[in-house]
C-alpha cells in the first residue's frame, strides 16, 4: 500500500502545552519517512482464534448486568480509497458509566461496578464493519488543570492490515458540552478532523427498547491496497 | 502532470491514556528464556526520567514462526515497569537485512504512536537503517549486554530522541 504524508492539522500536536505530560513526551523531531516494503505490504494476518466467545459484549462479562446505559456502537473500518479493512482486529477499553476504570491505579472517587470491566476486542468482518455492546462512559476528572473533565470517550486501537495503518484513537459522543475544555480532543487543529471522532447517534442502529445506537467509521491510512484486501 | 485523487480523510489518533493493562493484557507477552533474541531496556522522556505507562508492541518480519499468541503471528506487546523498564523475548525471523523486530510505542501523554525498530547492529546492508540520518542511526542499534541481552533503550525526546518513522 502507498501511505501519502498526513495532511497538517490531522494527527494531534505531539507537543500541546494544554495537555501538560506532552510536553516531556512528545517527540521534537519530524519523524524520517522511509521505504519499507515490510512495513507496508506484509500481511498482519490474524486469525478468528484470537477472538473469544462474548469479547464484543462488554455488559455479559460479570454475574448481573452492568450499572448504566447500555448502548450498541457500530461501524466501518476503511483505507483512504474507501476499501474495507476486513478481518482486521479491533480492541476497546473504557471506564465505567460512573467514570471508574478497572485499573489499579485509577484513584478516581468513583464507584466500581462488579460487573463491568470495560474492555473487548473483535475482527471486523469482511465489509470492514464492526459491532459491539457496551456501556456509556462517564466523565471523569483527570488533574491535568483545575476542574479538569474528560469528555465521554471510548478508546479504540485498531492494527489494520499492515504494520503502517496502526492507528489508536478514542471515540466521542455527540455534543458532549466538555469538548471545548478538553485538551486531548483539542490537539487535534483540524476541526474536521476533530469532528471525526465524535460518533453519531443512529435510530436505525438503535435496538429497540434496548439499547440506543452509535454509529463511528474509522478511515485508516493507506491506498492503493491489492484486490486481496491489502 | 496532474493526477485526481479522491480519497477519505483519516481518522485521527488520541493517546493511550494511562489505563489501557486492562484492555490489553490478553496479548502482554510474559517473555520467554527460550527464545533467542532478549532485548531489554527502558523508556525515557525528554527530562531523563523513566516512563512508566508506556506499551511496546514488537512485530516481526516476516511474521515468524513461535508467536507469542495462537493467531498474533509475528506480534510481541509489553509494558513498561514503574522504573520505565521492559523486555522482549522474540525469535528469530531470518530475514535479512531486517531489524530484530519493528517497533510500535505508545503511551500516557503521547497524542500519536509511534513507529522504529531495534537493530543488533550497525547493519550496512539494511535499506531501512540506511534510509535514516548517518548520525542518528546509533539510536536504533542495540548494545551489547550482560548474559547475551541486547540493550536498548528509548528516548521519547531530547537530546537522545529515538529515530521514528513515518511509513511512506
Amino acid at each position: 500500500m502507498k501511505f501519502d504524508p498526513v495532511p497538517e492539522g490531522t494527527w494531534p500536536d505531539l507537543l500541546y502545552s494544554p495537555y501538560k505530560s506532552t510536553a516531556k513526551r512528545g517527540p521534537q523531531l519530524a519523524p524520517v519517512r522511509v521505504v519499507s516494503p515490510v512495513a507496508t505490504t506484509q500481511p498482519l494476518g490474524f486469525l478468528p482464534s484470537l477472538i473469544s466467545e462474548g469479547d464484543a459484549d462488554l455488559t455479559t462479562r460479570g454475574q448481573a448486568a452492568p450499572l448504566g446505559e447500555k448502548i450498541v456502537v457500530t461501524g466501518r473500518v476503511t483505507d483512504e480509497d474507501g476499501r474495507p479493512v476486513r478481518h482486521s482486529l479491533v480492541e476497546v477499553w473504557q471506564c465505567n458509566a460512573a467514570g471508574r476504570y478497572w485499573h489499579k491505579k485509577d484513584q478516581h472517587n468513583a464507584p466500581l461496578d462488579p460487573n463491568f470491566f470495560g474492555f473487548g476486542k473483535f475482527l471486523t468482518d469482511g465489509e470492514g464493519r464492526y459491532r459491539f455492546v457496551t456501556i456509556k462512559p462517564g466523565p471523569y476528572p483527570w488533574g491535568n488543570h483545575s476542574k479538569a473533565w474528560r469528555p465521554a470517550h471510548i478508546h479504540f486501537s485498531l492494527f489494520g492490515n499492515v504494520l503502517a495503518q496502526r492507528l489508536v484513537t478514542q471515540m466521542y459522543f455527540p455534543n458532549d458540552p466538555l469538548f471545548d475544555f478538553d485538551p486531548i480532543f483539542q490537539s487535534v487543529q483540524d476541526v474536521n478532523a476533530r469532528q471525526r471522532l465524535v460518533s453519531r447517534f443512529s435510530m436505525d442502529e438503535t435496538v429497540g427498547d434496548e439499547m440506543l445506537g452509535y454509529v463511528f467509521d474509522i478511515v485508516l491510512r493507506g491506498r492503493d491496497a491489492t484486490p486481496f484486501g491489502l | 502532470m496532474s493526477q485526481i485523487t479522491s480519497t477519505l480523510p483519516i481518522t485521527s489518533s488520541q493517546t493511550i491514556g494511562p489505563f489501557p493493562h486492562e484492555g490489553w493484557r490478553w496479548a502482554f507477552d510474559a517473555g520467554s528464556e527460550t527464545r533467542p533474541v532478549q532485548i531489554a531496556g527502558r523508556v525515557f522522556d525528554g527530562d531523563g526520567q523513566p516512563v512508566s505507562d508506556a506499551v511496546l508492541e514488537a512485530w516481526l518480519p516476516g511474521g515468524a514462526a513461535g508467536a507469542a499468541l495462537p493467531g498474533l503471528p509475528g506480534l510481541y506487546r509489553t509494558h513498561t515497569a514503574d522504573d520505565g523498564s521492559f523486555r522482549l523475548s522474540l525469535p528469530h525471523h531470518g530475514m535479512a537485512n531486517e531489524p530484530a523486530c519493528y517497533l510500535t510505542v505508545f503511551a500516557r501523554g503521547l497524542l500519536k504512536h509511534q513507529f522504529s525498530a531495534v537493530f543488533l547492529a550497525d547493519d550496512a546492508d539494511a535499506p531501512l537503517l540506511r534510509q535514516v540520518p548517518a548520525e542518528r542511526r546509533s539510536t536504533l542499534v542495540a548494545r551489547p549486554g550482560e548474559a547475551g541481552v541486547h540493550a536498548w533503550d528509548l528516548h521519547l525526546q531530547g537530546p537522545s530522541e529515538t529515530v521514528f518513522f513515518d511509513f511512506s
